[in-house]
């Protein structure tokens, strides 16, 4: 049984610890950081509603769209791959949470069935954006795009003055489920010493100092073990007064290779991701016309069913593939299907993180300068050209050479996952080598075919 | 040897699979209008399907025009209002493009998804450069120094001074001309357009803006309600602290 095997003991951390340099601790610990980044991005995203509920309802004309689909988003995952949840720390709902809670909020504990099912509710409403996208139109229409992100505000404003910190973040925005999958992966994590927290009688990390609040989501350093939960907000590091806190850069993956407690809906939400990415990507491609076509005419010409029909197979494939998968490897470990599924899920987010940056690196490439016109637009300029920025060619050579390392990640994640479970061996590990190998196929194949624009 | 080569296989096959493949046009600019004045051929882009009550930035194409003709556009309400629209030349500034920023370079064949209004943009895209062209060589006359400011100044001189040159030849290249103009009022408005005496009006329904009252009714009662009830039990709280 599971329980009866040793894995192998994790391997002790090499310092490089960031905050060794001073100038970036002291910057870390001024009470400008990260407030020189929040209030100019609370000022743009108030921008941003602005323009996607009032601005121009064609997407190529407006900036609001731009910034939001062609800079913010394929941006994103760039940032938590090289900078964890960070974003999550400048977030503008996390600071309308933090101004809403200094004069409304009621700081009343966060119920239990949003901790025990929190992520849950992220899995579910990131299937239902991204189905919601395609069917009502989110990413092409400026105003699906505001109303969307008014119904996110008012989740937030609503928690925010109920709840206590930022529940929102931590337990039912969609975005922080993908950042805190990401993150994972990230080269940065942020980590206290042990040895040192083991003498602390404070524990100013988790509870603030009376000067600068506690972990807003909740997180304990002393005991973290993942970057998911981490927005890097240096909170922790103002407050704690021994200077446990590290700051260490680390392999890319390397967390994944030794998570101590795996979770099932973790794990699915990195396999959900896949099927998002394969939607997200179909629906561009030149062929998704015909696809569609011949569902509308098995489906009584409804479009809507066509979509979620080829939704529900997009969706269920890589889940299916992935508890085929886990049910054999499962068989060599003895675990169960869902044990295995759970350890081994983790392994896809590399792929889930490559395959993100490869597809939006084309809309920021060949759509960047879109941003330029519409901006030079408010200001009199009446300018237009090419949105490209560089050739289509150049775009594709960085989606290759992303998604190869994002396959070579993802293979090597499932190795090391293996390869802890000495009593198995890597038996176990072939299944879902041959899996990811299918996936991976599948998402260099997609970035072959010709893509359609967002703005 | 081998361990030369091995290196080399990832980069070949990235030069293999590098053959770029082709993107596909986004939206566009949704049409509003297409007229015909004197010779000219006329297309007004919007930026909403719509126009719409506040500020509406309208392009326009015009293909035949004569060389060196004025152009003018007015919005004529129902009222009778007349709202002018300050047309100036668009200025392409890098690569060929389709009056939204568009990419097109490397469009394929494959516009299936398109509607027929973007099929229309692009017959005129792939001769853009041109007639950008052979709008700055009507230029050439004013001496250097003017085609220096409209490079470099968005096109600051207004379309309608562009008439000089006394035999207008005409440019089969479509030339984009950019306005904004603030629409006061919803209800059925007339295009009128002007092309060197010639006229043309076509009809242009203006609809209200912004999003819908219900979602900003719904979305604002919560967050309101919710606010009040923060700010009332912070209250009582603070009363019954004191107290």
């Amino acid at each position: 049984m599971v329980a009866q095997r040793n894995p192998a003991p994790v391997p002790p951390q090499e310092s490089n610890n960031l905050l060794d340099s001073p100038w970036l601790k002291g910057f870390l610990k001024s009470r400008w950081f990260p407030a020189i980044f929040t209030y100019p991005t609370l000022l743009v995203f108030g921008y941003i509603i602005y323009a996607l509920l009032w601005g121009p309802e064609a997407a190529s004309a407006n900036l609001g769209t731009s910034l939001t689909w062609v800079l913010w988003w394929p941006l994103i995952p760039v940032f938590m791959f090289t900078m964890g949840r960070f974003w999550c720390a400048i977030c503008p709902f996390a600071t309308t949470i933090d101004l809403l809670q200094k004069f409304f909020g009621l700081g009343r504990p966060v119920p239990a069935f949003l901790k025990k099912y929190g992520i849950w509710i992220i899995d579910a409403v990131f299937i239902i954006i991204t189905w919601a996208d395609h069917v009502l139109g989110i990413v092409e229409s400026p105003r699906g795009s505001g109303y969307l992100l008014g119904l996110m505000l008012t989740g937030v404003v609503v928690t925010g003055i109920l709840y206590e910190r930022r529940s929102w973040c931590r337990y039912l925005c969609f975005l922080g489920g993908l950042s805190g999958n990401y993150s994972r992966s990230s080269i940065v994590e942020l980590r206290a010493t042990p040895e040192i927290c083991a003498t602390c009688t404070t524990q100013s990390c988790y509870k603030g100092d009376g000067k600068t609040a506690g972990c807003p989501i909740f997180e304990f350093p002393r005991t973290m073990q993942t970057s998911a939960n981490c927005n890097l907000c240096a909170n922790c590091i103002k407050t704690c007064p021994n200077g446990s806190i590290r700051l260490d850069m680390r392999p890319p993956t390397k967390e994944l290779w030794f998570i101590a407690r795996p979770k099932f809906e973790e794990s699915f939400l990195a396999v959900v991701i896949v099927g998002i990415v394969l939607v997200q990507n179909i629906t561009m491609l030149s062929f998704w016309q015909p696809v569609m076509e011949f569902f509308m005419s098995v489906l009584f010409g409804s479009k809507t069913a066509a979509f979620t029909a080829v939704f529900l197979i997009a969706m269920g494939l890589p889940i299916g593939v992935m508890s085929a998968a886990s049910w054999l490897s499962g068989r060599f470990t003895g675990e169960t299907f869902a044990k295995n599924f759970a350890r081994f899920g983790y392994a896809v987010i590399a792929l889930d993180l490559a395959g993100h940056i490869a597809h939006n690196f084309f809309h920021l490439l060949a759509e960047g300068k879109s941003i330029f016109y519409n901006a030079a637009g408010l200001f009199g300029y009446q300018i237009t050209g090419s949105a490209a920025i560089v050739s289509m060619q150049t775009i594709q050579i960085l989606q290759f050479a992303t998604l190869g390392l994002g396959i070579f990640g993802s293979i090597f994640t499932a190795y090391k996952i293996a390869a802890r479970d000495q009593q198995a061996g890597l038996k176990a590990f072939w299944p879902h080598l041959i899996v990811l190998l299918i996936f991976g196929a599948v998402n260099l194949w997609l970035f072959t075919m010709p893509m359609e624009h967002r703005v | 040897m081998r361990s030369r080569i091995l290196p080399a296989i990832p980069a070949a096959l990235l030069l293999i699979l590098g053959a770029a493949a082709p993107a596909l046009a986004g939206g566009g600019l949704p049409v509003l209008s297409s007229m015909k004045a004197g010779n000219t051929e006329v297309t007004i882009y919007g930026d909403s399907m719509f126009v719409h009550t506040g500020t509406n930035t309208l392009t326009v194409e015009a293909t035949g025009l004569p060389e060196g003709a004025a152009i003018a556009l007015n919005l004529i309400g129902p009222d009778g209002k007349t709202v002018v629209v300050p047309l100036r030349p668009l200025r392409v500034v890098a690569g060929p493009a389709d009056a939204h920023g568009g990419d097109h370079e490397n469009e394929s064949d494959g516009h299936e998804s398109e509607d027929s209004g973007h099929e229309s943009e692009d017959s005129g895209h792939e001769s853009e450069d041109s007639g950008h062209e052979s709008e700055d060589s009507g230029h050439e006359s004013d001496g250097d120094a003017h085609e220096t400011e409209s490079t470099q100044h968005g096109s600051s001189h207004d379309a309608q001074a562009d008439q000089h040159g006394d035999e207008p030849a005409e440019s089969e290249s479509p030339v984009w001309f950019r306005g904004k103009a603030s629409v006061p009022t919803t209800g059925t408005w007339k295009a009128q357009l002007e092309i060197g005496g010639a006229k043309a009006t076509d009809e242009l329904k203006v609809v209200g803006n912004g999003p819908s009252p219900l979602y900003l009714a719904f979305t604002g009662v919560i967050m309101g309600g919710t606010i009040t009830y923060g700010a009332i039990q912070r209250r009582r709280q603070s009363q019954t602290g004191r107290a």
